[in-house]
């Protein structure tokens, strides 16, 4: 079996690693901070001092990073992954990053002598836990069937859709609609609810419709009780409409109801939501319609 | 067994009364068009000449029709339902149409002695003949429980969401998620294939992804091909917004991507497509986009 690496131990990251360890893989990982990855170690991961390090260590080195900025930074420099790739190796960045970002550092990496895909996820940490994760990869053929077994250890569902970058492009695709479904969703509810109709009521009734998609069954919920833990924040989704929109602008594709779904982000953040689930478009929309909690 | 009438058998309410003769219940029909209904009398369907006629030979009356208009149609005046009704029995419309019109029927029903229910669904001939239909129902419990068995036998999630009317409100809420999530994922189909990825690959990765709702998986493929029969036209989608945004309007819940996407249905009448599937905005979003289907 091949060695994996896996560097970026978040919330994503971190559940992917576990899942590959649970798989039998041999991981070894990094994170800025080592402290995201005890109890990882604790189920078997090694630890490596620098994304380097991971990269010298492993055959395929995966990377599960925030954004575009942490990307650059993860792989350049005396101790990015870059400088410890070479032949033969495989760089799979699942990250939600520019596609043409993506796509120069697949440059990059190609220079050294080893290849890379990008390789995002459709879902969240409940989707991986429950191996429903489908994984979009960009990339040359050859190395998409080579990593493929590795990746069907994380999720039943990995299509190739293209050469690289193409992952990321069509992953911003996806997720405009995160950002619109659940927003008409809120929309739904607070129509009903001022109806007349209980708020628990008519979200039992919309998770029973033909509107109902696995990201609604997820998040509906949030409505009625806050998660505990934040799996994609406002500051994250409006990130992922911004690179939608700026992608729509590009190439002329207008994004009617991403570029409205965006506005009511933008007051999410402005009424002290940034950090919250990105379900509290629900609040601003409540409030907007003189519903209080 | 209950004997039950049917008025209004068209392709929904057609395969109603199909799915009702299969479950082994005695079905009296009628329909403007009497040709349409050929089929049904051969599958052991009793034909009635008016609606009164229907609502005289049964003891629970439903009803299916396109819009406000016609549902007054079939029940007012001298051949009309509500002349048919008599102490006891129980008129279900399972329309899409306005509230408060439904409302002022429930009131005259009561005064015939009958009792009627709103019962709108959410899904389609499809959903029906998978058996996954979803049925709301307002009006009193009491009625609400007659209701169920039979309505039972045409999907498996049945709920009662209170009194006269909010089954409607439901249902509308519940719409305006049909047409804003297709227009988002129409979005993102144009802005994969401006990428660079193929049509129908960025078609099945949307359909295979977390924000693949049951309408997205049916009416996802339609960006492909329209079909040669809409199954939810144009106007008829368009409608149910009207309702959504005019409800809004009176409840003071503002509707922001429902409005977004109201545009882009009289885009596509403007185009020639108010008889198409309300996929068709596909074409107008392509357009817009310099492409074409």
């Amino acid at each position: 079996m091949a060695t994996l690496g896996f560097i970026g131990l978040g919330v994503m990251g971190g559940q992917m690693a576990k899942r590959l360890l649970d798989k039998g893989h041999t991981v070894i990982g990094f994170d800025l901070v080592a402290a995201k990855a005890g109890w990882l170690r604790e189920a078997g991961l090694r630890w490596a001092d620098s994304a380097r390090a991971v990269a010298q260590a492993s055959d395929i080195v995966f990377s599960s990073l925030p954004n575009t900025a942490a990307l650059k930074r993860a792989t350049s420099g005396p101790d990015g992954i870059v400088a410890g790739l070479g032949p033969g190796k495989t760089l799979v960045d699942m990250s939600t990053v520019d596609a043409e970002a993506s796509r120069e550092i697949a440059a990059t990496v190609v220079g050294v002598g080893a290849v890379m895909l990008d390789a995002p996820v459709s879902g969240s940490v409940l989707t991986i836990q429950r191996g429903e994760l489908s994984i979009m990869v960009g990339g040359p053929r050859d190395a998409f069937e080579r990593v493929k077994p590795v990746l069907l250890d994380i999720g039943p569902k990995v299509t190739h859709v293209g050469g690289n970058g193409l992952a990321v492009a069509m992953k911003i695709a996806v997720n405009l609609s995160v950002g619109v479904q659940m927003q008409a969703f809120c929309e739904s509810v607070l129509l009903a609810e001022k109806n007349g109709i209980a708020r628990e009521t008519a979200i039992e009734v919309l998770l029973g419709s033909v509107v109902a998609s696995p990201m609604l069954k997820y998040r509906a919920p949030f409505l009625l009780t806050p998660p505990d833990s934040v799996w994609f924040n406002v500051n994250m989704m409006q990130k992922d409409l911004n690179l939608a929109l700026a992608m729509g602008q590009r190439l002329d594709v207008p994004l009617p109801s991403a570029a409205a779904s965006n506005e009511i982000l933008t007051a999410a953040r402005s009424m002290g939501f940034a950090e919250h689930e990105m379900s509290t478009v629900f609040d601003v929309l409540a409030r907007m319609a003189g519903v209080t909690k | 067994m209950a004997h039950l009438g049917y008025v209004g058998l068209g392709l929904m309410g057609g395969q109603i009364v199909k799915r009702l003769l299969d479950k082994g219940h005695v079905v009296t029909g009628y329909n403007r068009t009497r040709s349409k209904a050929a089929w049904l009398e051969a599958a052991g369907m009793r034909w009635s000449e008016t609606p009164r006629g229907v609502a005289e030979a049964s003891d629970i009356v439903l009803s299916m029709v396109t819009d406000t208009k016609a549902l007054l149609g079939i029940a007012e005046g001298p051949n009309g339902i509500l002349a048919g009704l008599t102490p006891g029995k129980l008129f279900i419309d399972m329309s899409t149409v306005s509230a408060s019109a439904s409302r002022e029927l429930a009131a005259r029903v009561i005064a015939t002695g009958a009792e009627m229910l709103d019962a709108p669904v959410s899904g389609n001939h499809i959903s029906l003949q998978n058996g996954t239909l979803a049925v709301m129902v307002g009006g009193s419990a009491g009625g609400f429980d007659r209701a169920k068995p039979i309505l039972l036998d045409l999907g498996p999630k049945v709920t009662h969401v209170g009194g006269n009317g909010l089954a409607l409100s439901m249902k509308i809420a519940s719409n305006l998620g049909l047409a804003v999530q297709m227009l988002a994922f129409c979005e993102a189909v144009l802005l994969a294939e401006k990428s660079g990825i193929p049509r129908k690959t960025a078609v099945e990765v949307l359909v295979n992804s977390v924000i693949a709702s049951p309408m997205i998986k049916y009416r996802g493929p339609f960006v492909l091909t329209l079909p040669d029969e809409a199954w939810f036209n144009v106007n008829m989608m368009q409608k149910d917004l009207n309702l959504a945004i005019s409800m809004g309007q009176q409840l003071n819940v503002p509707l922001p991507t429902t409005s977004t996407t109201n545009e882009f249905l009289t885009a596509a009448r403007a185009m020639g497509f108010e008889h198409k599937d309300f996929a068709a905005i596909f074409d107008v979003l392509a357009a817009m986009s310099g492409t074409s289907r």
